[in-house]
């Protein structure tokens, strides 16, 4: 097999980034590839972009190394136009909204220092793989169904949906945040199966599972004899996900030991297991996910902030249900698709004063909790339709054994107004004027009783099918 | 969807677990992710492989014809001088 030509184009050859890299594509680390740096002087861009074309033309390359100084990423644009090939940005520093920006101008994929044999070779050799095996047309088509299995045509999920492509083609660590039920495995799934390590394990961890005591064990494995009991030795998740990646869910449970050692793997991607005294090492990417407020963890030192820094390079937001309730018509077709197949039962659709209550609740457990809804309703459902007396979805109830008259008193109020003003909303197809005049209340205290209950007249302008 | 159609579903599944596997040895997931992209990936896989081997076929027997871009990008396109013949064979086929 002829040797994969990399070029690396070199546009900081006063620094010694380039150098540094030369010297880990080299033998003998770097074997099976030809190596030709080009240190490129910053012309204009015009300019810059017709020479590093002519380098393309003449070296062939199967793969670029992109070195480039500190600063606006931006200005590397046209650049990538002229680059037909994989592409892997070497930088000294870069924030995450500019590594980002990297991707979607095309890059690949990106490094920044401590640069390692063990951080750049695996991402070169994978994506040499890929472009060798020439999967283009199955990759593609396997991103378009795939990403099908996200449904939603609320804006800022959409936007979050259309980052999987870019952000999974490089090898960063990602952080998912959202609220329980809001689909972050489905996204970390997604990022698995759309990146060079699909063939490689996806291994799916909830870290608040784990017994507090075992995290380590669990994640880092053990050797024979590390304590009472333990009487052969065990591979860990880490080595479980060689290769692949490892889904991290809630992360902020894990107790400050395995933070520790967590971040040191990430860092060095090297790791001890539990009494063994031999250093091993995991090629694998990091997605972490939570459903609160890491900040706010760091902040009261749940989390330690180097770590959540580690983490949060490349993070997605996932909007919770109620604030895309225009999804939840689409969100229920599909539910009562897959459920009227599995019970088989001939289901066509949802009844109008169904799809009412769907609506007008708050879905504190969102995609999850209204899957679950749909499950039960097909169970129940008696004819082609789902009907509301099929739809049971649970309120704020007071409890009377708990709760002090004050604080049952005001659930009740707080349920009440809710339902109240989602019902006329609903009615009125999000006019608040004319849901206001129904209430018999003018529309400024009907509008703050609204922001009270962080309710939005938008999300009732949904038609139902 | 009758007994018979359930093993037959059962089976094909099966197999495409097994091939998947065996493409991907290094392979490790929990049922959602089998579902949603081991047996997604096995369906774009044997219908890539199905339709490269018919375009083929067709071009053998002269029902289409390849045209190559500057690009080197293939594209198929129907012979003209062969449209009674492919209309004939498209009827036979409905009937």
């Amino acid at each position: 097999m002829n040797a994969d030509t990399v070029l690396l184009l070199d546009f900081d050859p006063a620094g010694d980034l380039g150098l540094r890299v030369q010297e880990i594509l080299e033998p003998p680390f770097g074997h099976g590839i030809h190596v030709q740096r080009e240190p490129v002087a910053a012309f204009d861009a015009g300019l810059r972009d017709a020479e590093v074309r002519r380098l393309m033309l003449r070296a062939a390359p199967s793969l670029i190394i992109l070195v480039l100084p500190d600063g606006d990423p931006e200005s590397a644009a046209s650049l990538f136009e002229s680059l037909t090939v994989p592409v892997i940005v070497v930088i000294g520093s870069a924030e995450p909204r500019e590594m980002l920006k990297l991707l979607e101008l095309g890059a690949t994929d990106f490094i920044s220092p401590p640069l390692s044999p063990l951080n750049l070779l695996p991402r070169m050799w994978r994506l040499l793989d890929r472009a060798r095996r020439g999967e283009d047309l199955k990759n593609s088509l396997k991103q378009k169904l795939g990403l099908k299995l996200l449904v939603g045509d609320n804006p800022s999920f959409v936007a979050e949906v259309n980052r999987i492509p870019v952000v999974a083609k490089c090898d960063a660590t990602v952080l998912i945040l959202g609220e329980t039920g809001t689909g972050k495995e489905l996204f970390a799934r997604a990022i698995h199966y759309l990146s060079p390590r699909a063939a490689k394990p996806f291994v799916p961890v909830n870290c608040g599972a784990i017994p507090v005591d075992l995290v380590e064990n669990e994640l880092f494995g053990h050797e024979r004899g590390a304590y009472t009991g333990a009487s052969t030795s065990a591979a860990g998740l880490i080595s479980e996900a060689d290769g692949g990646t490892l889904f991290l869910d809630e992360i902020d449970c894990l107790p400050p030991m395995a933070q520790v050692k967590l971040l040191r793997f990430i860092q060095e991607k090297e790791y001890r297991p539990l009494g063994s005294s031999r250093i091993q090492r995991a090629d694998l990417r990091i997605v972490a996910a939570s459903n609160t407020d890491l900040r706010q963890a760091v902040q009261s030192g749940r989390m330690r902030q180097d770590l959540y820094y580690r983490l949060n390079i490349l993070p997605f937001m996932l909007p919770p249900l109620r604030d895309r309730r225009e999804d939840i018509p689409l969100l229920t077709r599909r539910f009562i698709v897959k459920y009227a197949a599995e019970f088989g039962k001939q289901l066509t659709g949802l009844a109008p004063g169904a799809i009412r209550v769907l609506l007008a609740h708050d879905w504190p457990g969102n995609v999850r909790e209204l899957e679950h809804v749909i499950e039960r309703a097909a169970v129940l459902s008696e004819g082609p339709v789902v009907l509301e007396t099929d739809i049971s979805v649970q309120t704020l109830e007071p409890d009377a054994e708990r709760d002090s008259f004050q604080e049952a008193k005001a659930k009740v109020i707080e349920r009440f107004e809710k339902t109240y003003i989602k019902g006329l909303l609903l009615a009125h197809g999000g006019n608040i004027t004319r849901a206001a005049q129904a209430a018999h209340k003018n529309r400024r205290a009907f509008f703050e009783l609204m922001r009270k209950h962080n309710i939005e007249g938008r999300t009732f302008k949904a038609t139902p099918e | 969807m009758g007994p018979g159609n359930c093993t037959t579903e059962k089976s094909e599944i099966a197999r495409d677990v097994l091939s998947y596997l065996i493409d991907n040895p290094d392979a490790q997931d929990t049922l959602e992710g089998i579902i949603e992209w081991w047996l997604l990936e096995r369906k774009i896989e044997s219908r890539t492989t199905n339709v490269k081997e018919a375009l083929a076929e067709l071009v053998t027997t002269g029902m289409i014809l390849e045209r190559k871009g500057t690009d080197l990008r293939v594209r198929y396109v129907i012979n003209s001088s062969k449209l009674d013949e492919i209309r004939g064979l498209l009827t036979a086929g409905t009937r």
